[in-house]
C-alpha cells in the first residue's frame, strides 16, 4: 500500500531530525563542504558530450517539490506560502567574485557580478547560494530560498530560520534590488506568509508587481515550517500550478493568473497523471529547447 | 620625327626601289623599343606597308637580310596575311614559290637542333604559316604532303622533331578549331584525308616511340600523339602496344610523366563497350606503375605544396586520370576482380582531395559528385547499414567517410556580399549570384547533402567532432569556425526531422557555450554571426520550435543596435532569412501568447530600427512585410499594413503637408533625402506584399506624384541655370533618385498586381498625365529618366492588349523625344536606349494593333529605328532589336489587309539591312537570330504566304532570289557567280532548318574574307551543291508527309489517283 502524503512527511521529518543529530558534529566545520571546490578543477571532459560544462562547485542542488493531492489538516499552523510567477528556476551560486546561474540539471547558464557576498571582487572568498526564479519580462531574479550566505551554510537549517536569515541578510543590502548595471537585471526577495486560505486568497487579489509591471502567476509553493533544504524531491515543499487552486482550496484566482491553464484541464488527478504519461524524453526535450533558448537569450558580445 | 616617318614610310612603300633593309630594322626597332609618339609613328609606317597588296614580295628580302628577329618576325606576319586573304588570286607559279621557300626554310632551321632550340618563336610562326598553305594546297596541289613529311622525318631527328609539331599544328586546326575558319564541306574533306593517309603518321609516332633515345622528340611526338588522340580510329589505339608503350616506357619518367599521363587521360575517356579488357588492363597496370613512383603513404598535400611546376602538374595529371577513368569505366574495376587497384585509386583521389589548390579539388568533386549522387540514385534510402544496401555501397564506404570528412572540413563559402556604390551616390549591397566560389559551394553542398543521405551518422559525427575541436581549442580560428558552419548549414534538410533536431540542439548549445568562453567582442560576433547563421539555415527547426525562434528574432533585434563591425548586416540579412521562411509563425498566435508577435514587433519597431543604417531599415521593412503578407484574412492584413507603415507615413504625411505650405522644402536636401529613403521603404515593402501593397500605393499615389513633378521641374530649372554640371552635385542626385524610386514603386507593383481593371481605370490615368508629359517637356534631354521608358515597357507587359488604346498617347509623348537622343550615334544615353527599345518590343509583343492605327510616318520611324537598333554593337540593344524584327513580321503575316503593303515597301529594305550586319564582323554575336530571321523572310516569300506582287516579276521568288544574288554581289565583288549562286540557293533550301542555315551563313562568312580568284574548286562547290539538293529533297519530303502542306499543283501526279 502506498504510503499518504501525510504519512511520507512525517517519516521524512523523522529522518531529518536522526540525520540532523548524527552529524551535525562532524559537520561542524563548514568548510569540508567545499572541498571539492580546490581539489576539483573545472570539469571539462570531452569525453562524455553531456558533461562537459562546469558543475557547480560545493555540489549544491535545487530542492524539487511533490504535486500536492491532498490537503494537509496542520495546513494554516505548520506551512507558509510563497507566490511564484512564471519563469526559469535558478540556483544562483556567488563565489570567487562571479555570480552564476544554473539550471535545475547543474548546467550552467550565464554569469554576471552582484552585490552577494562572494559575488564580486570586493568581497574576497566568501560565497552565497541562493534558490531563485528568473522572470525575463521584468528581468528580475526572485529569491526564494538561501542554501548558503556569507559563507555560512544553512541547508541544514529549518525553513522559518532560513526564510528568517534570507530577509534579514537581504534588508542589509538594498543595492541587491538595483538594477545591475551590466546585465540590467535586479535581485528581489520574495515574501512568505502563513498558508491560510484566506491569506491566500487575499494575496492572490493583490497585483504581484516587480519593476512596475504586474506578472502573471504560475503557482504556489507549500513551504513545510521544518523543512531543511535538500537536493532533490522534498515531500515537506509542495507545489501547485494556480489553475488548481480553486480545485483544491476552493478559491478564487484572478484570471491573469489563469492564462497557462490547458484547454483540456479537467482535475489535479488527470493533469498530474497526464504529465507522468508524457515520456521522458519530451519532458527533457522541452527542458532542453528551455535552456536553448535561455542561452540564446543570454548570448553577450561584451 | 613626324617628317621622318613620312620619309620612311615613302621609301619603303615604293616597290620600284630596293628595300632599304637598314630602314626597316630601325623602324622595327623604334615600334618595340621606342615611346610615346615615335612608336606610334613606327607602328603606323608599318601597319601601312603590311596592308600593301605588294609586300609579301619584301618577304624574301627581309628574312634572308636581316638581322633582326622581330624585322623577321614581321615579315612573318606579312606572308600570313598574304596567304589568309589573297591565296587564290596569286599567280600558281608565285604560290609554289612561297611553298617551296618556306618548305626550305622550316628544313634549314629545323635540321639542327642547335638552331632549332635557338629560333623557336621564328620557327613556330613558320609552321604556323605552312600550316596555314597546308589548309589551302593540300591535298588537290600537294597530294604528297603526308608521305613527304613523315620521308623527310626519317633522315634527321631534329627535323623529325619540328615535323611532328607541324603535324600536331594541323591536327588542331583541322578538328579543334576548324568552325568558322573554312567551311564545313572543306573541313570534312580535310579531315577525311588526314584520317584515310593516318596509317604513315601513326607509324612514324610508333617508330620514334620504340626507338629514338632523344629526349626533346620523344617528348614532341607524344605531344603530337595526345592531340590525335580524340579523333584517330579507336584500332590504332587499342590493337597496337600504344597503351603497353607509354606505361611501361614512359609513364615512370619523369620527363616524360605528364605528357604520358595526359595520353592516357584521352585514352580513358573514350567509351566503347570492346574494349572492356584493355581498360582493365590499363587501369590495373598504370596504378601499378603509380604505386612505385607515388607509394600511397605520400602526404600529397605537402608534396604538392612544396613542389616544382612539373610535379603540381603531375598532381592534376593524376586527378584527371583517376576521376576520367572512374567515373566512364568504374564499374569495371568494381566487377573485374580487381577491387583493391579501385581502392588505392580512391585513396589517391582522397589524398589528392586535400591538397589546397581550388582547381585541383574542383576535379576530385566533380567525380565525388558523380559517385554519392549515383549511389544514392541506386538505392534511395538513408543509412549505413550496408546489409541492406547491397555491396556497392559497402565498397565505397571507407573512402566516402574520408570524403565527408574533407567535405566538411573545406566548405565553400555560400554568398557574397559586395558593398557598393551607385551612380547616384547610394550605398548598395548586392548579393552575387554567379561567382566561383558561390559555385564551388552548390557543388560541394549537393555533394555532402548525398553524402548525409549515404549515412548521416557520419556526416553527424565529424561534425560534432569538429566543433568539439573548436571548443577546446584544437582547431580553433574564425576561418575554420566559419567554415563548418557553413557545412553545418549546407545540409539542413538532408537528416530526418527528428535526428536533425537533436543534432541541431548540440550544435547549438556548442556555439553557444563557444561564445560564453571565448573573450573579446571580435571573437563573440564571430560566433555569434555563425550561430545566427546556422539558424537561419534550419527553417523547419525554427517553425517546430516557437518559443526558440522568438528567442533568436529577439536577439536579432538586440544585435541590431550592436554597431560592432558587420553585426548588424548579419542581424538583418537573418531577419529577412527567417522572415521569408517562417512568415506564417508571425502572424498567428503561437501557444502561451496573447498576440501574434507581428503585433510586438510592429509596436516597437521604432526601438529596434533606431540605431540601422538606411539600406538596413529598408530589408528590416522587406522581411516584416513578407510577414505581413503571410496574414491571410484581408481585414487583419490591412489592419497590419497601416500599423507598418505608420513611421514612414507619419514623416511622409509631415513633409507633404509642410510642402503644400512652402514648396521649397523639397528643395532641402535633408526632406529630399528622407523622401528617398521613404520611397525605398515603399519599394521593400511593395515587393513584400505584391497586391496587398495597394492600400499604401493608393494612400500615397496622387503625393507622390505631385513630388515627381516638383523634383523634375527643380532638376530642370537648376540645369536652365546652372548648365549640365549641376546634376553632379548631391541634392539633384538625390531628387533624381526620388523620380526613380517612384517609378520603380508604380511598376513593381504593376508587375505584381493582377487586377488589370483596378491598375487601368485608377493607376493608369494620374501616372501617364504626371510622367509622360514631364517626360516630353523636360527641356533638358539628360534630365529625363530613363526609367519612365521601362516602367512604361514593364506596364504594357503585364497589362497587355488592355492598355492599347493608350499606345499613341504614350507614344506621342515619348517616341520621338527619345528617338532624337539616340539616332545620333550609337553609345549616348545607354539607359534610355536600352529601354527604350524594351519598350518598343513590348508595344510590338501585346499591342502591335497599335502601330497599324499611328500615322504612316510614325509607322516608318518606327521601323527605322529597329532597324536602327539591330545596328547597334550594345549586344543587348542589338539582340532587341533583332527579336523585335522577327515579332514583327511574324505579327505582320497576321494582318491581311496590312501585310501586302508593308511588304511591298519594306521587305527588300529589311533584307538588306540584315544582310549588312550578317556581314559585319562586330555582329558574330547574332548570327543564330540572323539565321532566324533570313530563314523566315525566306521561307514566308517560298510558301507563297507573301500575297502580292513584290517585284517587276510575277514570280516572288525570283525576284529576291535575284535581288539577293545582286546584292550580294555588289557588296562582294571577289566572289565568283558560282559561290553566290549556291550561297542564295542554299538560303532557299535550308530555310526550314535553323541551325543548318546558320552553318551555311557561317560558310559564306568564310568565303567573303578571302579572295577566290578564278579556282574555286578548294570550295568543293559541286559537293556543296549536291548537299543542298539533298536538303531540299528532304524538306519536300517531309512537307508531302503533312497532308495539306503542298498546293495541289505541286504534288507528283502518281500520289493524285
Amino acid at each position: 500500500m502506498a504510503f499518504t502524503q501525510e504519512k511520507k512527511r512525517q517519516l521524512f521529518l523523522q529522518k531529518q531530525k536522526e540525520k540532523r543529530s548524527e552529524t551535525f558534529d562532524e559537520k561542524r566545520d563548514l568548510s569540508e563542504l567545499f572541498a571539492g571546490d580546490s581539489t576539483e578543477p573545472m570539469e571539462c571532459e570531452s569525453l562524455s558530450r553531456k558533461k562537459h560544462f562546469k558543475k557547480c562547485p560545493f555540489g549544491y542542488k535545487l530542492m524539487g517539490s511533490e504535486w500536492c493531492t491532498e490537503v494537509p489538516d496542520d495546513l494554516p499552523d505548520n506551512w507558509l506560502i510563497k507566490l511564484c510567477p512564471e519563469g526559469i528556476r535558478y540556483l544562483v551560486v556567488a563565489n570567487k567574485a562571479i555570480t552564476t546561474c544554473y539550471y535545475r540539471n547543474g548546467r550552467p547558464s550565464f554569469t554576471f557580478k552582484s552585490k552577494l557576498p562572494g559575488g564580486n571582487p570586493d568581497c574576497g572568498h566568501k560565497f552565497t547560494v541562493l534558490d531563485c526564479i528568473y522572470n525575463k519580462d521584468v528581468n528580475t531574479l526572485f529569491i526564494y530560498d538561501v542554501l548558503a550566505w556569507n559563507s555560512m551554510s544553512l541547508i541544514n537549517a529549518e525553513v522559518q530560520m532560513r526564510f528568517f536569515w534570507l530577509k534579514s541578510k537581504f534588508d542589509e543590502l538594498p543595492e541587491l534590488s538595483s538594477i545591475n548595471e551590466r546585465k540590467n537585471f535586479r535581485f528581489m526577495l520574495v515574501d512568505f506568509f502563513l498558508a491560510e486560505v484566506a491569506l491566500l486568497q487575499d494575496h492572490l487579489f493583490t497585483p504581484f508587481v516587480a519593476n512596475g509591471v504586474e506578472l502573471s502567476l504560475d503557482g504556489v509553493l507549500f513551504y513545510h515550517k521544518e523543512g531543511h533544504y535538500v537536493f532533490g524531491d522534498s515531500p515537506l515543499v509542495w507545489w501547485l500550478r494556480t489553475f488548481m487552486l480553486p480545485e483544491l482550496l476552493n478559491i478564487d484566482v484572478p484570471p491573469l493568473h489563469l492564462r497557462n491553464k490547458p484547454d483540456d484541464y479537467e482535475s489535479i488527478q488527470q493533469y498530474s497523471s497526464k504529465k507522468k504519461k508524457k515520456s521522458k524524453k519530451e519532458s527533457s526535450d522541452s527542458m532542453e529547447m528551455e535552456q536553448l533558448e535561455n542561452e540564446c537569450e543570454n548570448v553577450d558580445l561584451e | 620625327m613626324a617628317t621622318l616617318g613620312h620619309q620612311a614610310a615613302a621609301q619603303l612603300l615604293d616597290f620600284s626601289q630596293k628595300l632599304d633593309i637598314n630602314l626597316l630594322d630601325t623602324v622595327v626597332g623604334s615600334m618595340y623599343e621606342g615611346n610615346g609618339e615615335t612608336q606610334r609613328i613606327a607602328q603606323e609606317v608599318l601597319t601601312t606597308l603590311k596592308e600593301h597588296p605588294d609586300a609579301w614580295t619584301r618577304v624574301d628580302t627581309i628574312l634572308e637580310f636581316s638581322n633582326n628577329q622581330q624585322t623577321k618576325y614581321y615579315a612573318l606576319q606579312i606572308l600570313e596575311q598574304v596567304i589568309k586573304t589573297r591565296w587564290k588570286v596569286l599567280p600558281r607559279n608565285q604560290c609554289e614559290g612561297i611553298k617551296k621557300y618556306i618548305v626550305s626554310l622550316i628544313i634549314k632551321t629545323s635540321s639542327d637542333p642547335e638552331t632549332l632550340e635557338a629560333n623557336k618563336t621564328y620557327l613556330n610562326k613558320l609552321n604556323m604559316i605552312l600550316v596555314q598553305v597546308l589548309k589551302r594546297e593540300w591535298p588537290k596541289n600537294w597530294e604528297s604532303f603526308i608521305p613527304d613529311i613523315v620521308g623527310a622525318s626519317k633522315t634527321n631527328e631534329s627535323l623529325c622533331q619540328n615535323n611532328m609539331i607541324i603535324l600536331k599544328l594541323l591536327s588542331e586546326e583541322l578538328f579543334d578549331f576548324s568552325s568558322g575558319q573554312i567551311t564545313q564541306t572543306k573541313a570534312k574533306h580535310l579531315k577525311d584525308t588526314m584520317c584515310s593517309e593516318f596509317s604513315a603518321i601513326f607509324h612514324l609516332c610508333q617508330f620514334v616511340l620504340e626507338n629514338s633515345q632523344n629526349p626533346p622528340l620523344v617528348n614532341a611526338t607524344l605531344e603530337t600523339l595526345l592531340r590525335f588522340l580524340n579523333w584517330i580510329p579507336l584500332g590504332y589505339i587499342f590493337e597496337t602496344k600504344l597503351i603497353n608503350t607509354l606505361i611501361f616506357k614512359f609513364l615512370t619518367v619523369p620527363m616524360f610523366r605528364n605528357v604520358t599521363l595526359k595520353c592516357l587521360t584521352e585514352i580513358a575517356g573514350v567509351t566503347v563497350s570492346n574494349y572492356d579488357d584493355m581498360f582493365v588492363n590499363l587501369f590495373t597496370q598504370t596504378m601499378t606503375q603509380l604505386e612505385v613512383m607515388l607509394p600511397l603513404q605520400t602526404d600529397i598535400k605537402s608534396a604538392y605544396a612544396g613542389g616544382q611546376d612539373q610535379e603540381q602538374n603531375f598532381i592534376q595529371n593524376l586527378a584527371l586520370f583517376l576521376c576520367t577513368f572512374l567515373k566512364e569505366h568504374g564499374n569495371l574495376a568494381e566487377t573485374s576482380g580487381q577491387v583493391e587497384v579501385l581502392r588505392n585509386a580512391l585513396r589517391y583521389l582522397v589524398l589528392i582531395s586535400e591538397v589546397e589548390e581550388v582547381e585541383i579539388f574542383k576535379i576530385c568533386l566533380e567525380y565525388w559528385n558523380t559517385l554519392a549522387s549515383e549511389l544514392y540514385r541506386e538505392v534511395p534510402f538513408s543509412g549505413a547499414a550496408t546489409i541492406f544496401f547491397g555491396a556497392r555501397r559497402a565498397l565505397y564506404q571507407e573512402v566516402l567517410n574520408k570524403v565527408r570528412y574533407i567535405m566538411i572540413s573545406r566548405m565553400a563559402k555560400p554568398e557574397e556580399v559586395l558593398v557598393v556604390e551607385t551612380d547616384n551616390g547610394e550605398v548598395v549591397r548586392e548579393f552575387m549570384k554567379d561567382t566561383d566560389s558561390i559555385n564551388l559551394y552548390k557543388n560541394m553542398r549537393e555533394t555532402l547533402v548525398y553524402l548525409t543521405h549515404l549515412d548521416y551518422a557520419d556526416t553527424e559525427r565529424i561534425m560534432t567532432v569538429k566543433l568539439q575541436n573548436q571548443v577546446n581549442g584544437s582547431e580553433w580560428s574564425w576561418k575554420n569556425l566559419n567554415t563548418l558552419c557553413w557545412a553545418i548549414g549546407s545540409i539542413s534538410g538532408a537528416m530526418h526531422e527528428e535526428d536533425e533536431k537533436r543534432f541541431l540542439v548540440t550544435v547549438i548549445k556548442d556555439l553557444l557555450g563557444l561564445c560564453e568562453q571565448k573573450r573579446g567582442k571580435d571573437n563573440k560576433a564571430i560566433i555569434a554571426s555563425n550561430i545566427m547563421y546556422v539558424v537561419g539555415q534550419y527553417p523547419r527547426f525554427l517553425r517546430a520550435h516557437w518559443k526558440f525562434l522568438k528567442t533568436v528574432v529577439n536577439k536579432l533585434f538586440e544585435f541590431m543596435h550592436e554597431t560592432h563591425d558587420g553585426v548588424q548586416d548579419m542581424a538583418c540579412d537573418t531577419f529577412i532569412k527567417i522572415a521569408l521562411k517562417c512568415r506564417r509563425h508571425f502572424v498567428t498566435t503561437q501557444i502561451g501568447e496573447s498576440c501574434p508577435f507581428i503585433e510586438d514587433i510592429l509596436s516597437s519597431v521604432s526601438t529596434i530600427i533606431c540605431d540601422l543604417q538606411q539600406q538596413q531599415v529598408h530589408t528590416f521593412y522587406e522581411a516584416v512585410g513578407y510577414m505581413i503578407s503571410a496574414q491571410v484574412d484581408t481585414a487583419t492584413q490591412e489592419a497590419l499594413i497601416e500599423k507598418y507603415m505608420m513611421l514612414p507615413n507619419q514623416v511622409w504625411d509631415d513633409i507633404i503637408s509642410q510642402a503644400s505650405k512652402n514648396v521649397d522644402i523639397l528643395k532641402e536636401i535633408d526632406v529630399v533625402k528622407q523622401l528617398a529613403s521613404i520611397l525605398k521603404t515603399n519599394v521593400r515593402a511593395c515587393k513584400a506584399l505584391n497586391h496587398a501593397y495597394v492600400m499604401q500605393l493608393g494612400r500615397i499615389y496622387l503625393d507622390m506624384l505631385n513630388v515627381y513633378k516638383v523634383m523634375s521641374e527643380n532638376i530642370t530649372a537648376a540645369i536652365a541655370l546652372n548648365g549640365e554640371m549641376v546634376t553632379n552635385q548631391p541634392l539633384i542626385k538625390a531628387m533624381r533618385v526620388v523620380k526613380k524610386e517612384t517609378l520603380k514603386l508604380i511598376s513593381d507593383w504593376i508587375s505584381r498586381t493582377h487586377d488589370h481593371a483596378m491598375v487601368m481605370e485608377n493607376f493608369i490615368p494620374p501616372f501617364l498625365d504626371a510622367v509622360l508629359l514631364d517626360y516630353q517637356r523636360t527641356a533638358v534631354p539628360s534630365a529625363r529618366e530613363p526609367e519612365v521608358l521601362s516602367a512604361i515597357a514593364t506596364i504594357v507587359n503585364k497589362l497587355e492588349m488592355h492598355i492599347t488604346s493608350e499606345v499613341p498617347k504614350i507614344f506621342d509623348a515619348v517616341f520621338e523625344c527619345t528617338l532624337a537622343m539616340i539616332n545620333k550615334d550609337f553609345e549616348e544615353y545607354p539607359d534610355h536606349r536600352t529601354n527604350f527599345f524594351l519598350l518598343l518590343q513590348a508595344v510590338n509583343n501585346f499591342c502591335f494593333p497599335a502601330f497599324l492605327s499611328i500615322p504612316p510616318a510614325q509607322f516608318k520611324l518606327v521601323l527605322d529605328s529597329i532597324i536602327w537598333a539591330f545596328k547597334h554593337t550594345m549586344r543587348n540593344v542589338a539582340d532587341t532589336g533583332l527579336q523585335i524584327l522577327l515579332k514583327l513580321l511574324q505579327n505582320v503575316e497576321q494582318f491581311e489587309h496590312a501585310a501586302p503593303s508593308f511588304y511591298q515597301t519594306y521587305l527588300t529594305d529589311i533584307l538588306q539591312h540584315v544582310f549588312s550586319v550578317v556581314t559585319d564582323t562586330s555582329h558574330t554575336a547574332g548570327l543564330s537570330m540572323h539565321a532566324t530571321i533570313l530563314a523566315y523572310i525566306f521561307s514566308l516569300v517560298e510558301s507563297g504566304r507573301v500575297n502580292c506582287q513584290l517585284g517587276p516579276t510575277a514570280n516572288n521568288v525570283l525576284y529576291i532570289q535575284e535581288f539577293t544574288a545582286t546584292l550580294l554581289r555588289s557588296a562582294f565583288p571577289h566572289l565568283t557567280d558560282n559561290q553566290i549562286k549556291i550561297t542564295v540557293q542554299g538560303m532557299f533550301n535550308l530555310d526550314q532548318d535553323i541551325p543548318a542555315f546558320k552553318e551555311h551563313l557561317r560558310d559564306f562568312l568564310v568565303q567573303i574574307r578571302e579572295y577566290t580568284g578564278e579556282d574555286d574548286s578548294d570550295l568543293f562547290l559541286e559537293e556543296r551543291e549536291k548537299m543542298l539538293q539533298a536538303a531540299q529533297a528532304e524538306k519536300r519530303r517531309i512537307q508531302l508527309s503533312v497532308p495539306g502542306i503542298l498546293n495541289p499543283h505541286e504534288v507528283p501526279e502518281e500520289m493524285q489517283d
